[in-house]
This record gives structure tokens, C-alpha cells and sequence, in this order.
């Protein structure tokens, strides 16, 4: 039996490796967003391969916990990523200038579509934003509370917040003059 | 804005909720990337792990880099679901130790200024909630990977929330990605996957659910459950 041309190991080493196999799948599926959800499928596999890869050099004596099982989905997820980002380099405007829908199967056609023309208008409205702004909104959306960004940023508490609804504010603003309403 | 009242932050704060879902798929979108921090920054950053000027750094680079975005948010929903829920009101783990000590010093000076004022700062102060804090938990009521029958392909769950509604996906995710079912604005925390749509899957075949709550401040709460198939 094969997998992507590679052997796999027989008895006890085959149920470490189905063990494995299902810890990242559940690692990938329990985070991957929808967009990217016709994918894990190549991102498990790819996170598969690194793991066997480490054990193979530590010959076998590594072990892996949940966290560092999920910090190699978390790499594969990445790449993946950043794969689409190459692949649709090119196609994202028609002759118009407006923007195309992209393939991404598991999202309609027209949520995608805004999507992308929601998320330029973000980006280009967050580099009209003063930076601290820039920053503390961004924090924001990343999914950050006020006190983990402001302790990541290492600002105060009470700055950050200022900053994030103010940032949101202009941001709004900026968004509604382009007729972008999310 | 100065002062903005709670109801303009409440909207402030729906409006971000509504643009983290444009983020998502923004990732699509074309860029020039260069110089991309590697997989294992963006986890570190993510982690709290990086001091603040490699995190400032960073920020500024996701902020015209929508695929590294992605991967961040990512690590970070990764993170959330490693560790268990923490406070809003106290420091995450892996806190550098500087501020630690720092915080230590400030307890310090308050014990000096007075009890009164001390124990008047040591009352927990309303931060606003926001998404990719301490999140709901969604309870199911079948154990992961529990056996359901074709013919029954129920999945409940609960949620000790104000929830407005529920968004299902149902997939199997091997040999091939497919979606079996999805349900958008359910009421109630429950779905029945029609049996037609499982037809062809043999018995044991693991299925997947990612039920998101939508609440009525606004939050959501996802969490994923397999089951198994069961003829």
C-alpha cells in the first residue's frame, strides 16, 4: 500500500501512523477556514510528511505532543496559502478592473467576490490610518482582545483601546466613502 | 472620537466582527509578496512570544499582507484551542518576565500608597469583549468520535448563551473533501444529516462538524466535532 509513493510502516509503526494521520487531520479541520477547507486534504498530507520526516532523522525516538503537532498543521497551512497566493497572482481583475471571483469551491461566487473587494478596501484604508491606529485595529481584526494587544504591542491598556476604536471608526468611515458597507 | 459611549463600541465592535469574515477570504486576493516572516514567526507572534518591537514589526508587515494575516489568525485559533480558557482580566501565559516583574513592582507601590487605594486597584476593571478572548464552550452531547446511525445522523449541541442562531458544516474530509450537509441560521442547537446524503460512505466513516454560534453581543463561538457513520 502507498501513500503519495511512500511506504508505509507495517503493525505497530502503521497504527502510530494512522494515530498520527488523525491527530492532524483533527489539528487542520478544527481551524480551517471554509475557503480553505477543499485543501486539507494536501495540508495534512504535508504536515504528515514533516512528522515523519523529524522522526525519521531522531530515528524514531521523538515524540510529539499536541502542540507541537499543531504547530506543524499550522506551517502546512501556511504554505498552502501561500500556494493560492502564487497560483492567483494574476487573475484577480478582469478587463474593467474589476474584481473576479476566485475558485474557491466551499464560498459562492458573489461572497468571494465582495470578500475581496471588502478586503482591498480594508487594506487600502488601513494605510490611510495613522500608524498606532494602524496597528491597534489590525490587532483587532487578527482577533486579539484590548489587553492581549496591548500587551503584545507593550502599550497600555487604556491607549490601546483608544486606539482600536478610533482606528475602527476612521476605518468605517473610510470604507463607507468607497461604498463598501460590510 | 472622544468618549464614544458603550452602544458605539458595541457597533464598533459588530462592524469588526462583520470585517474578520472579509479577512478570511481577503487571503485569496493576489499581493506581491516579499519578505514573508516564516510560519514560525507568525506562531510565535501569535503566542505572545515575540517582544514588542518584532511584534510592531510584524503587524506592519500583515498589514499589507493579507495571506500572512491568514496565517496568523490561524496560529492563533490553533493557540485557543491548546489552552484552556484563561480571564480577560489577567496575563496570559508566557508573559515575559520583565513585565511580570514589572507588575510585581507596580503591586508593590499600591501596597505602599494604602489599603484603601490598593484594594480599590486590585478591582477587576470591565475590558471590552472581543472576539479571540476567552470563548464559549460548545457542549455536544455525543462523545467525539461517538457512532451514529445512517438512519438517525442527528448531532446536538448546547450552548449556555443568548445565541441568536447556528451555522453547520457537515464534510468528510478523507478520501476526498466533500460536503455533506450545511445549515445556515438554525434556531435550534440541533441538525438531522438526511440519510441520501450519506449514501456510498461505508460504516465507520468519520464525519466532521463545525458548528458556529452566533450570540446576540455579537460573538461567535465555533468548535468541530467528529462523529462516526454507523449502518
Amino acid at each position: 500500500m502507498t501513500d503519495s509513493g511512500r511506504r508505509i510502516p507495517r503493525d505497530k509503526e502503521a497504527e502510530e501512523y494512522a494515530e498520527l494521520r488523525e491527530s492532524l487531520r483533527r489539528a487542520v479541520l478544527r481551524v480551517c477556514p471554509t475557503w480553505l477547507l477543499d485543501k486539507s486534504d494536501d495540508i495534512i498530507q504535508g504536515a504528515l510528511m514533516r512528522v515523519m520526516d523529524i522522526q525519521r532523522r531522531s530515528e524514531g525516538k521523538r515524540e510529539f505532543n499536541p502542540s507541537y503537532l499543531s504547530k506543524v498543521a499550522h506551517s502546512a497551512m501556511v504554505d498552502q496559502i501561500r500556494k493560492l497566493r502564487r497560483r492567483h497572482e494574476v487573475p484577480l481583475e478582469n478587463e474593467e478592473g474589476t474584481a473576479m471571483p476566485l475558485p474557491a469551491p466551499a464560498v459562492s461566487p458573489e461572497r468571494s467576490t465582495r470578500s475581496v473587494e471588502i478586503g482591498r478596501g480594508i487594506q487600502e484604508c488601513l494605510k490611510q490610518l495613522i500608524r498606532p491606529r494602524r496597528r491597534a485595529v489590525l490587532m483587532r481584526l487578527l482577533g486579539h482582545t484590548v489587553p492581549e494587544a496591548a500587551e503584545r504591542l507593550g502599550w497600555d491598556v487604556k491607549r490601546t483601546e483608544n486606539l482600536v476604536y478610533r482606528g475602527l471608526e476612521n476605518l468605517r468611515e473610510c470604507l463607507k466613502s468607497k461604498g463598501l458597507e460590510p | 472620537m472622544t468618549g464614544s459611549s458603550c452602544s458605539d463600541r458595541h457597533e464598533l465592535d459588530d462592524f469588526a466582527d462583520r470585517l474578520q469574515e472579509s479577512c478570511g477570504l481577503w487571503a485569496l486576493a493576489a499581493t506581491e509578496p516579499h519578505d514573508c516572516p516564516s510560519s514560525q514567526r507568525l506562531w510565535e507572534a501569535a503566542a505572545g512570544e515575540l517582544p514588542p518591537a518584532k511584534t510592531v514589526r510584524l503587524i506592519d508587515h500583515l498589514a499589507q499582507c493579507p495571506q500572512c494575516a491568514s496565517g496568523y489568525r490561524l496560529a492563533l485559533g490553533m493557540q485557543s484551542q491548546l489552552q484552556p480558557p484563561r480571564p480577560q482580566v489577567t496575563s496570559p501565559a508566557g508573559t515575559p518576565v520583565w513585565r511580570q516583574w514589572m507588575a510585581l513592582a507596580a503591586a508593590l507601590v499600591l501596597v505602599a500608597l494604602g489599603l484603601v487605594i490598593w484594594q480599590n486597584a486590585l478591582q477587576p476593571h470591565p475590558t471590552p469583549a472581543m472576539r479571540g478572548g476567552t470563548q464559549p464552550e460548545i457542549k455536544f452531547s455525543a462523545p467525539q468520535d461517538a457512532a451514529l446511525p445512517a438512519q438517525d445522523f442527528t448531532l446536538q449541541w448546547n450552548l449556555e448563551e443568548d445565541v441568536l442562531s447556528y451555522d453547520v458544516d457537515v464534510y468528510v474530509a478523507s478520501p476526498d473533501l466533500r460536503i455533506l450537509d450545511r445549515a445556515r441560521g438554525l434556531e435550534e442547537p440541533s441538525l438531522t444529516v438526511a440519510p441520501s446524503s450519506l449514501q456510498g460512505l461505508p460504516e465507520g466513516t468519520v464525519i466532521y462538524w463545525k458548528v458556529e454560534a452566533i450570540m446576540a453581543d455579537g460573538q461567535r463561538a465555533t468548535s468541530t466535532r467528529s462523529t462516526r457513520l454507523q449502518r
